[in-house]
């Protein structure tokens, strides 16, 4: 099998809160087509890895390479952070819908502000994007008339109607009742099998385990273990590893 | 002996005032709007933490909140010639302090002071928006200006309106103070012209009418203007309505 193009590459990410270390030295590496799981316990940096990656946290040093295009995170340029933040999406734990906007208004609003699209051009993609989520018939809702997991696969649509080069995930699906996790999880696996690039921060161990291509295991700021997920789950190398894996079953 | 109180004087003596109407209808307007823009800043400068301005804007705040407005009126009508003379003096400026206008002080008093009651209204509701939703903002790539003007400041308006409502009518009200300053708009008017006939109490009933009157349009205007922006929550409320007649049919 060829050797997959790599898409994203980070390294040597160092983010500080104050004097707290809070990413060491870490490095992430993302092929096309490739879905990375990041697990770990509680207070591990996994957010902070993954809203380095679009910019919402500013990391003190490391490289990045996107694409075609690397920078360096301690002489960062406007320019690089717009790169980054247009061409990843980020679903968040807490949907973070715009309130005061219907569903579709919610989908059309980066493609008509940032990508200047006209309208009419958008919107049937927009409706195709919320038929695949299952939404085709809320388009005129307002979100806080949705349940959570209904606007969470807005969310996603939303992410999607910027026809991003990799969706970021932060644990798409704790904030959500347990009945509702399905609903999500099933459009992400939906993506998965389309090809999207996607990172996905997770405490779904059934999702990392049989939709990533890869998962990564951080704690304390680390990247502790990684691999081909069959391996990584039934031979975890490291003591850590194998004491959170075991805690999560 | 003519009558104790006469309601048909009352009646009468509302067109007498209304000429005068446009006067008090136009400080309100025009304080407003500066009071808006100020407050605007003032709330911005706290919001982001500007070193400097921000402790200044803090003492401004405070000192406009916790002293009279009528004596602000008066600081106002002595201070700002005693201002311009000092300009005048030390820069070399040509102001002519005796063709001001009362309208030009009483105008300022009223900005300065419904700035700083507007700006804390302001600050809070920009501070009450969620900041996910600004990184949500951020994060599908608008700007900073972008993520002000179509996430910020919708949410925010929505959030301070009924408040500067509030502040809106007050200054409406606080308009009558404006005689100090050599004015002549509705309730200086009264004065004046119940100096004539002695119907005093009649005089300020109908004017005390008037401004009721404007009062209620006010509140009716802010009531259209909240509905408008939250057309979201009425939407809301009109289907949970259906579904409760819904459940109720079951
Ligand atoms: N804005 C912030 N200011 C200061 N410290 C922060 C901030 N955000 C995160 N931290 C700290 O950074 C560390 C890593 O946080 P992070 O949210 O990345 O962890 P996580 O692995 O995502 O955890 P969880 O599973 O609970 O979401 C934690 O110790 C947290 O307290
Ligand atoms: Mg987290």
């Amino acid at each position: 099998m060829a050797e997959k193009k790599i898409l994203l590459q980070l390294q040597h990410l160092n983010k500080y809160f104050g004097k707290q270390h809070i990413l060491k030295d870490v490095d992430l590496t993302v092929h096309e087509n490739e879905v990375v799981s990041i697990i770990g316990p509680s207070g591990a940096g996994k957010s902070t890895l993954l809203r380095c990656v679009n910019y919402l946290e500013k990391p003190e040093s490391g490289s990045y390479a996107f694409d075609e295009v690397t920078f360096d995170a301690a002489h960062v340029k406007k320019r690089d952070i717009c790169y980054m933040r247009q061409n990843t999406a980020m679903v968040f734990q807490q949907f973070n819908l715009f309130p005061h906007m219907t569903v579709m208004e919610n989908l059309l609003e980066a493609p008509l502000h940032v990508k200047k699209q006209p309208r009419e051009e958008i919107q049937p993609y927009a409706e195709q994007l919320l038929a695949k989520v299952g939404l085709a018939d809320r388009a005129d809702y307002y979100p806080s008339q949705l349940s959570g997991g209904q606007q969470q696969r807005v969310a996603i649509a939303r992410a999607l109607c910027m026809h991003p080069d990799i969706m970021l995930f932060d644990e798409p699906t704790s904030a959500l009742d347990p009945e509702l996790t399905g609903e999500v999880l099933r459009t992400m696996r939906e993506l998965a099998a389309e090809h999207m690039t996607m990172v996905v921060v997770t405490h779904e161990m059934a999702f990392a385990r049989e939709a990533a291509s890869h998962v990564m295991f951080m704690a304390d700021g680390n990247i502790v273990e990684q691999g081909e997920p069959k391996a990584f789950f039934a031979h975890p190398q490291e003591e850590r590893t194998r004491a959170f894996l075991q805690n999560m079953l | 002996m003519p009558k104790l109180f006469d309601p048909q004087i009352v009646w009468e003596g509302i067109p007498a005032l209304l000429p005068y109407l446009p006067i008090t209808m136009e400080i309100v307007l025009v304080s407003a709007f500066f009071a808006l823009v100020l407050g605007f800043a003032i709330a911005l400068v706290k919001v982001r933490r500007v070193p400097v301005l921000q402790n200044l804007a803090t003492l401004y705040v405070s000192y406009m909140r916790g002293t009279p407005l009528l004596v602000q009126l008066y600081i106002a009508f002595y201070g700002v010639p005693i201002l311009l003379e000092y300009m005048n003096r030390s820069i070399g400026t040509h102001y002519s302090i005796n063709s001001i206008s009362g309208m030009f002080f009483v105008i300022i008093a009223f900005s300065l002071n419904e700035a700083a009651y507007s700006s804390e209204t302001i600050r809070a509701a920009l501070q009450a928006v969620d900041k996910g939703q600004v990184e949500a903002g951020y994060s599908i790539g608008l700007s900073t200006l972008q993520v002000f003007r179509y996430i910020i400041l919708p949410e925010s308006l929505k959030i301070a309106l009924p408040s500067l409502g509030n502040i809106f009518i007050g200054l409406l009200k606080g308009t009558s103070l404006a005689f100090v300053c050599a004015v002549v708009e509705m309730t200086a008017a009264s004065r004046l012209i119940a100096g004539r006939n002695l119907r005093f109490f009649e005089k300020y009933v109908s004017l005390s009418l008037i401004y009721w009157a404007l009062s209620l349009i006010s509140e009716r205007i802010f009531a259209f203007l909240e509905k408008r922006l939250r057309k979201s929550d009425a939407v809301i409320r009109k289907n949970e309505k259906l579904a409760q007649a819904e459940a109720g049919k079951d």
